[in-house]
């Protein structure tokens, strides 16, 4: 259980070596960033599309930025935390469980990893299309082609790679091996 | 302080054999001088005791070295440092062949002591060659021994004139004597020895720091003599040892009453008798396996010399025996003393041969182009690797023929635990009413009933269905599983003055605990 506990501590470490950058968008989106601020400008030029809020009689897209932050922006950052946070610690829990019972035998997990780790990617852009491309935001209207290719790219780097740092540094010992680089560490550690 | 084990006879050397084990999962004095007393110098059970001890010291030795491997004093494996004398045995008589005619040089007696002679013993026994031990007439052993000198030139009884001038010296002594009460060697030896101890002892006039112990084995066994060619031949037969045992308690209850020989004693009988398969008279060929009675004897002595044993001035006598069914548990293994649980200590030792011999011994042996294959595992890059690591050559020199020498040792040494304890489990209780389910050994090793020398068959290897009841080879409540073993040899902690293969083979020791 000692090491259990260890495993989660080096998984929330390893988290949030990247993942502060979803924490700060989270808190920045549900406190409202304001029309001057530079995430609304970085938005509206790289991630929405003008003609959508002009033709719903806008002039610029500060204007109804706080809908966008505070409801789909915030809900959307907020699932993929935790969604992150529940599979690098279900893995590196789970890691302590699975049969390394002989020298050699970690590596055969890497298979398990493997689809572990797709299926994390699978939801995570499944989630991402439900709150940007689905109809169940309204304000997922306004962001536009290119916008949603930014948005896909920048949520998977951030949480695809918070999840590899947490399980990189969370997985036991013993099976580290079954993980991408993780027997580079060393032994010690 | 100073600790002597003295094993008389076959079952003084069996229940060394168990000592020996029981000392190598941390049960024992933290020093041992061990030796055996035995006229049938090529007897199997003697034999197997001289080689496991053997294996031990070279084992132990080349495993606490403090620069090289060293397992570090805090650990329990292999903690006792047991010696002994270039030949672990004394032949009470020396030269090819004696009879008791030649020991006493009867031929030139006066008339009127032959006769004395002819009373006591008859033709056969006269002129039984005694190469093969003393088979059963401790009335011919008692005259042996006592012919024989005993003085301090003898290699083996110069270690207890040493031991008596220890003593004499302030430091604390303990001596210990493990024999049957029955049979021929031990019978005859156990007083004969006891007694001229103490007479040393008194003759030295070292009246403190000296104390003797000694472990009875009253009858525990007995076999089936085949009814072909046996007439005139003498043996020891089990119908005798009852009668034999009665006999010898009334001298030992009077030598008591008038003489304090022993500070302790203890004695172990076992009801029903275990029944040996196989009939040997004596020679390589009497290879009795070990029998749990006589893992009582090792622990009695363990018990007698640890430190928390407090020696009164007065002769005390113990008896232990095992709980009213007929199922032999793990309860019923008494500890050493308050500190140290044989139980868990056992337990350990066996888990640990068994994941050695079958898990890890593997890994480890060979050449570097076969074992590098683990080289970025963890418990492989924090146990052996680093601790094996020539900064000079930039090698991991695990392959190297003298840790491979190492490596291989200490899996024959697994594999001699597990026969030990797989076959005390088997042979104590076949064909008796009885049941020990200490731990299940069905699945690692074959019993082949008929064979004397290899009763117990180890697998060469181990299917994963066989490896997945490894959590259910000690019957206790642990569930301890190959994979708990892993996941602990990644996480103990490595004691700072363990070096070389110590750090494996303590963590993976330490690990087969929860």
């Amino acid at each position: 259980m000692k090491n259990i506990f260890q495993s989660i501590i080096y998984s929330l470490i390893g988290l949030s070596t990247i993942g502060w950058i979803s924490v700060l968008l989270i808190i920045i989106s549900v406190s409202d960033p304001g029309p001057d601020a530079f995430i609304v400008a970085f938005f509206d030029e790289n991630i929405i599309a003008s003609e959508n809020y002009e033709n719903l009689g806008f002039e610029s897209f500060a204007e109804i930025s706080t809908n966008f932050f505070t409801q789909l922006f915030f809900h959307m950052n907020l699932t993929l935390l935790l969604f992150t946070l529940s599979m690098t610690l279900i893995w590196s829990v789970a890691s302590h469980y699975l049969n390394v019972d002989a020298p050699g035998k970690a590596k055969l997990y890497f298979i398990h990893w493997i689809i572990f780790t797709g299926a994390f990617v699978a939801i995570l852009v499944g989630i991402i299309w439900y709150f940007t491309i689905s109809s169940v935001y309204s304000t997922a209207d306004l962001i536009g082609a290119g916008g949603h290719f930014w948005i896909f790219i920048l949520s998977l780097i951030i949480y695809v790679l918070s999840y590899y740092v947490g399980v990189l540094v969370g997985t036991a010992r013993h099976l580290r091996s079954s993980v991408l680089f993780a027997n580079k560490l060393p032994g010690g550690f | 302080m100073k600790n002597f084990i003295i094993g008389i006879g076959g079952t003084g050397a069996k229940g060394l054999e168990h000592l020996i084990h029981a000392c190598s999962a941390g049960l024992g004095p933290s020093n041992l001088w061990a030796g055996m007393v035995d006229q049938d110098e090529a007897n199997g059970n003697v034999s197997r005791t001289k080689i496991l001890l053997n294996k031990y010291i070279n084992l132990r030795n080349s495993l606490r070295d403090e620069n090289k491997h060293d397992l570090a004093k805090e650990s329990d494996l292999f903690k006792t440092n047991i010696t002994t004398n270039n030949d672990s045995v004394w032949l009470p008589l020396k030269g090819a062949d004696p009879t008791l005619e030649e020991v006493i040089s009867y031929n030139m007696l006066k008339p009127e002591v032959k006769g004395l002679i002819d009373c006591l013993y008859n033709p056969e026994e006269k002129k039984q060659n005694l190469s093969e031990g003393f088979r059963a007439r401790p009335n011919i052993g008692a005259a042996a021994m006592l012919a024989t000198t005993s003085n301090e030139d003898d290699p083996f009884w110069s270690q207890i004139y040493k031991a008596i001038d220890a003593a004499r010296g302030g430091e604390e002594v303990k001596v210990f004597i493990i024999s049957s009460i029955f049979g021929g060697t031990g019978a005859s030896g156990f007083p004969n020895i006891a007694r001229r101890i103490k007479q040393i002892q008194r003759e030295k006039n070292v009246t403190s720091n000296f104390y003797l112990g000694g472990a009875l084995m009253l009858p525990y066994f007995n076999y089936d003599v085949p009814d072909e060619n046996m007439e005139g031949e003498l043996f020891a037969r089990p119908e005798e040892f009852l009668d034999q045992t009665k006999g010898a308690l009334e001298y030992y209850a009077k030598l008591f009453e008038y003489d304090k020989i022993f500070d302790q004693v203890y004695v172990t009988g076992w009801d029903p008798l275990a029944k040996l398969p196989n009939f040997k008279m004596g020679g390589n060929l009497q290879n009795n396996p070990p029998l749990f009675p006589e893992l009582y004897a090792a622990l009695g002595a363990l018990r007698f010399f640890n430190s928390e044993n407090k020696i009164n001035s007065e002769q005390e006598i113990f008896h232990i025996g095992k709980n009213e069914s007929e199922n032999i548990l793990w309860s019923d293994i008494p500890n050493v003393s308050g500190s140290l649980n044989s139980k868990e200590n056992l337990s350990k030792l066996i888990r640990f041969s068994f994941a050695y011999n079958w898990i890890y011994g593997p890994a480890l042996t060979g050449s570097w182009s076969k074992i590098k294959k683990y080289q970025n595992e963890n418990w492989f890059k924090r146990l052996v690797y680093k601790y094996l690591y020539n900064s000079e050559t930039k090698n991991c020199e695990i392959g190297h023929e003298h840790n491979q020498e190492i490596v291989t040792l200490m899996r024959e040494y697994s594999q001699d635990i597990l026969t030990w304890i797989s076959d005390m489990q088997y042979s104590t209780t076949v064909n008796t009413e009885q049941k020990m389910e200490l731990i299940l050994s069905d699945f690692f090793a074959e019993i082949q009933p008929k064979t004397s020398s290899n009763r117990i068959l180890l697998k060469e290897k181990l299917s994963s269905a066989d490896r997945n009841q490894f959590n259910k080879l000690v019957n206790d409540s642990k569930n301890l599983k190959l994979l708990n073993l892993m996941s602990n040899i990644c996480y103990k902690k490595i004691n700072r003055e363990q070096r070389g293969l110590g750090v494996f083979m303590d963590i993976l020791y330490r690990a087969c605990e929860e």
